[in-house]
């Protein structure tokens, strides 16, 4: 039963809303706003990029906290961007071009490394340890080394991230497998399963040669990846090898064999990776399901629930920020520094971050419980 | 008055207690939209979760607060490169 009369209503009404305002002075009183100004930078887009030297738009605030629209030009000669739009503000800012997606992988990495580069392989009893990843290895050769494939028609490194295991529980037995990006071992798209062969050490790192005693293993199956805009969720492929041609753990002066437990990030979790072009670095999670666009010699590819790692290194008592990763660690798997526990598989970066598919991802992707197939990394346990 | 009270309404139906993910959700979608992003993710600070972004310019950083700002959700603004598989 109503019983308030409708001036009481109204009266409360208008209490409750400057009551409201008090609480709530920018929340959803800004909500309008902004959409307006959405509306109006989504309506005027076409024309602000017709104007020569205009690089991006976007919506920000102005000092006197008022939503306007954003125009950024090339230099202070550009002329012609409007002043107002829909009764929207526009703020020109000289920004210079924004940088373009370096794609060029044999751009990368620099070094041609030499075949034989520091001599042997690790695990020789009294002989010195060649922990230089560009270089080759013995067979078994350990992970976190150069890598490459045979279909690019160009030269090219990457790293080998780990050695799986496809353990079948109905008859118990083993498969192996090298683990990658698909950039790495499947050209982005281009290999062709069970035909493309994978190289240690890389043709980048051994003169630009393919050479038949390099071959580690066969390019057995990939995550393709999407350039259309649709959501990625890894850059992996995997290639069938043995025991005999691909180890399970690192150089031996690196850190070893990584658990076969893996471990979801968290932000501030401590990991490591030893990768072909920086070798052993140590960084922290720093932000988890990340969407993100990154640039590959195809085009740009959106990928979501990615890992955000910012590499450090101890200066005395403390950490600095330093480089985790760069061209040619591609494919390196991360662990934490507590445990080895893999944590994700690295893929791209710029100057300041790498982003990683997260480890389980990549495991639940070339698993297929269905059949009794379980993908795990493999530690070297019996 | 009318629009006084459903100005109201609309206020306070915003604000109404939307679950933390599903604002969070709301200001990455936002957030992905504006130019220079260059990615978006969870991270948090003092043990309490915060939206990060990854901008190219400093230049759209008080855009993402602005976004924040009407969901109530916290942000963290970062300058960053394009990225690029490695």
């Amino acid at each position: 039963m109503n019983v308030i009369p409708s001036s009481l209503k109204q009266l409360l009404a208008l209490f409750l809303f400057l009551f409201a305002q008090t609480l709530f002075p920018s929340g959803a009183a800004a909500q309008a706003p902004y959409a307006k100004v959405l509306k109006a930078k989504r309506g005027a887009q076409g024309k602000l990029f017709k104007i020569p030297g205009v690089v991006a738009s976007g919506i920000s605030l102005s000092s006197t906290g008022q939503a306007e629209i954003k125009v950024f030009v090339e230099n202070d000669r550009v002329r012609g961007v409007p002043q107002v739009v829909d009764g929207i503000r526009v703020r020109q800012v000289v920004s210079g071009k924004f940088t373009a997606y370096q794609n060029r992988k044999q751009a990368k990495g620099g070094n041609k490394g030499k075949p034989g580069d520091g001599g042997g392989d690790d695990g020789g009893g009294g002989e010195t340890v060649n922990d230089n990843p560009r270089t080759r290895f013995e067979r078994a050769v350990p992970i976190g080394v150069s890598i490459g494939a045979t279909s690019p028609n160009y030269c090219f490194a990457g790293t080998l991230g780990c050695r799986l295991r496809l353990f079948n529980l109905n008859t118990g037995t083993s498969t192996y497998f090298i683990l990658s990006n698909n950039h790495v071992i499947a050209d982005e798209n281009r290999a062709v399963p069970d035909v493309d062969l994978v190289l240690q050490p890389g043709s980048l790192d051994n003169n630009c040669e393919l050479r038949a005693e390099d071959i580690i293993g066969t390019l057995h199956d990939y995550e393709p990846i999407q350039f259309n805009g649709a959501p990625n969720t890894i850059d992996a492929a995997i290639a069938i090898t043995t025991t005999a041609q691909t180890g399970f753990a690192t150089p031996s002066t690196i850190y070893g064999a990584p658990s076969s437990t893996s471990q979801a990030a968290a932000v501030g979790l401590s990991v490591k990776k030893f990768g072909r072009t920086t070798g052993l670095t140590e960084g922290v999670v720093d932000a988890i399901n990340v969407d993100v666009n990154v640039g590959y010699d195809r085009g740009s590819a959106f990928f979501t629930d990615q890992i955000i790692i910012e590499g450090r290194r101890r200066r005395g008592r403390k950490y600095v920020t330093a480089s985790f990763s760069d061209g040619g660690d591609s494919g390196s798997l991360i662990v934490s520094s507590e445990g080895n526990n893999p944590v994700g598989l690295l893929f791209a970066g710029n100057s300041s971050y790498t982003i990683a598919n997260p480890i389980d991802a990549v495991l639940d992707r070339f698993s297929d419980a269905a059949a009794g197939n379980i993908m795990v990394v493999d530690d070297g346990s019996p | 008055m009318p629009l006084l009270v459903t100005s109201w309404w609309l206020m306070m139906a915003a604000h109404e207690a939307e679950p933390f993910e599903d604002r969070c959700q709301q200001v990455r979608q936002l957030i992905w939209k504006m130019s220079g992003v260059q990615a978006v993710g969870m991270a948090e600070s003092g043990g309490q979760p915060l939206v990060k972004v990854y901008f190219e310019s400093r230049e759209s950083l008080e855009a993402a607060n602005l976004a924040a700002r009407i969901q109530g959700v916290r942000v963290e603004t970062v300058v960053s490169d394009a990225f690029r598989a490695n």
